[in-house]
């Protein structure tokens, strides 16, 4: 195991990118030099690149299929540069007031806040959405918007139960960190993921629109391109990237979640005065996020960096960010000395073990110049 | 319940305030009501969290008497924190 990924030593930030695997990038390498043509073009280069392209959504679709245990055809798959440009496609086509959860990507609330009568509704504790307060907000809604699990503390949302509370509601799921993690629920009828949440490229992203919705297909979409994306080879490379998760899913997700149990509890042991934040089972794999009083997020992730770890913060303890994480604040977390650690695709328990060593003094080293 | 203690923590980012609530919680016996005055975005979510994590009061936040930025943080300390 670990061997088709094999991340840099010490890498604790798999959200924010991986290396892609072997057999990824060579897929892409070799559509680059195949897929350099428009796939609208009736000549004979486009039509290779047409046939690449469709060869990429027939496998998306055969990967979201295993996922969901349903069939999800390739014509209901869309390759778009972002997660933000696909989530703005869907929402296009869904006019009128949005319901979301507060544990929403920020982008994401500022979309649906820009419609009038739109509602945010409020999380527990572990940043799970009140279905409660869901459904009752559903009424007079056009759309919903609800994360399948949250990128930052790893909570997974109730999204069969939300479905249940808002009959004939169409959903539209983030499901970015969560496809090829985790299995997905019913009920959705729009899904959005980027790429990079399995170790794909970044500049790639799918929206996937399921049959009988509210519209056929997408605004402006073109052989399932949308919001102008051109990059064949990428689209090649992201198929060919969750064809190989998916294969291994279980495999991955029962190291990852292994791992994660393992730093929860050290983390909790090791160090005083810490919150370990977010769902301890219901969560995606390879996701945990912890806050540490007294000690700044940025001077622990830069202490950490030293040590050779890499990690990522929702603190806003330096100038430049204005606020701290809206997901830590929704929750009620403190946000202050805030560490997101996410386990890259093939992350082994030394590195995790190796984390859990290095800690205490990196924690140790901080709040000495307190 | 008028405060015994003011810290004027405004101009200074986290974990600044934190510690220093922190610090004059532990130096002052149970029952204390410690203002804290904090001009930090972050102190809003921060100070409610740590009064819950330390078994604190918060018993009220409040905008600054002199009409600047920032807040007003009227915690209690208790026999727990």
């Amino acid at each position: 195991m670990g061997s088709n990924w094999q991340p840099p030593p010490g890498l604790l930030d798999g959200v924010g990118g991986q290396p892609a695997s072997a057999t990824a990038a060579a897929a892409q390498g070799a559509a680059a030099a195949l897929a350099w043509a428009d796939p609208r073009s009736l000549h004979h280069a486009g039509r290779r690149s047409d046939g690449l392209l469709a060869a990429a959504r027939r496998s998306i679709a055969d990967s979201v299929s295993a996922a969901a245990g349903t069939t999800i055809h390739a014509d209901e798959v869309y390759f778009t540069p972002s997660a933000l440009a696909a989530q703005t496609i869907a929402l296009a086509g869904c006019p009128g007031p949005v319901v979301m959860s507060a544990v929403e990507t920020a982008a994401l609330l500022d979309l649906g806040d820009l419609r009038d009568h739109s509602q945010v509704i409020g999380v527990d504790a572990a940043g799970r959405v009140d279905v409660g307060a869901f459904g009752q907000a559903a009424a007079g809604k056009a759309i919903a918007a609800l994360q399948l699990a949250n990128s930052e503390v790893g909570t997974c949302q109730p999204i069969e139960h939300v479905a249940a509370a808002s009959p004939g509601l169409p959903i539209l799921m983030d499901a970015t960190g969560g496809l090829g993690r985790i299995q997905l629920p019913t009920g959705w009828a729009m899904l959005t993921a980027g790429a990079g949440g399995w170790a794909g490229p970044a500049g790639v992203a799918i929206l996937v629109v399921r049959r009988g919705g509210r519209w056929g297909s997408p605004p402006a979409s073109e052989r399932g391109l949308l919001g102008g994306f051109a990059d064949i080879p990428g689209a090649v490379g992201a198929a060919t990237a969750l064809a190989e998760l998916s294969a291994e899913q279980d495999a991955q997700h029962d190291q990852a979640f292994a791992n994660i149990e393992l730093l929860r509890a050290g983390i909790a042991s090791k160090i005083t005065d810490v919150e370990v934040l977010g769902d301890g089972v219901w969560r995606l794999p390879h996701i945990l996020t912890f806050s540490v009083l007294y000690v700044s997020g940025e001077a622990l992730v830069l202490e950490l960096d030293k040590r050779g770890f890499a990690v990522a913060s929702g603190s806003a303890c330096v100038a430049e960010e204005a606020r701290p994480s809206h997901v830590l604040a929704a929750m009620g977390a403190y946000t202050g000395g805030n560490i997101r650690i996410s386990l890259p695709l093939g992350c082994t328990t030394e590195t995790v073990e190796g984390f859990l060593d290095a800690l205490p003094d990196a924690v140790a080293a901080v709040r000495a110049d307190n | 319940m008028d405060p015994q203690i003011w810290l004027d923590e405004r101009g200074r980012r986290c974990p600044l305030p934190i510690i220093a609530l922190n610090r004059a919680a532990m130096e002052h016996p149970a029952g204390t009501v410690i203002a804290l005055l904090s001009d930090d975005p972050a102190a809003t979510f921060d100070v409610p969290a740590w009064c819950r994590l330390k078994n604190a009061t918060l018993l009220s936040e409040s905008a600054p008497p002199d009409g600047g930025a920032g807040s007003v943080f009227h915690v209690q300390v208790t026999a727990a924190t």
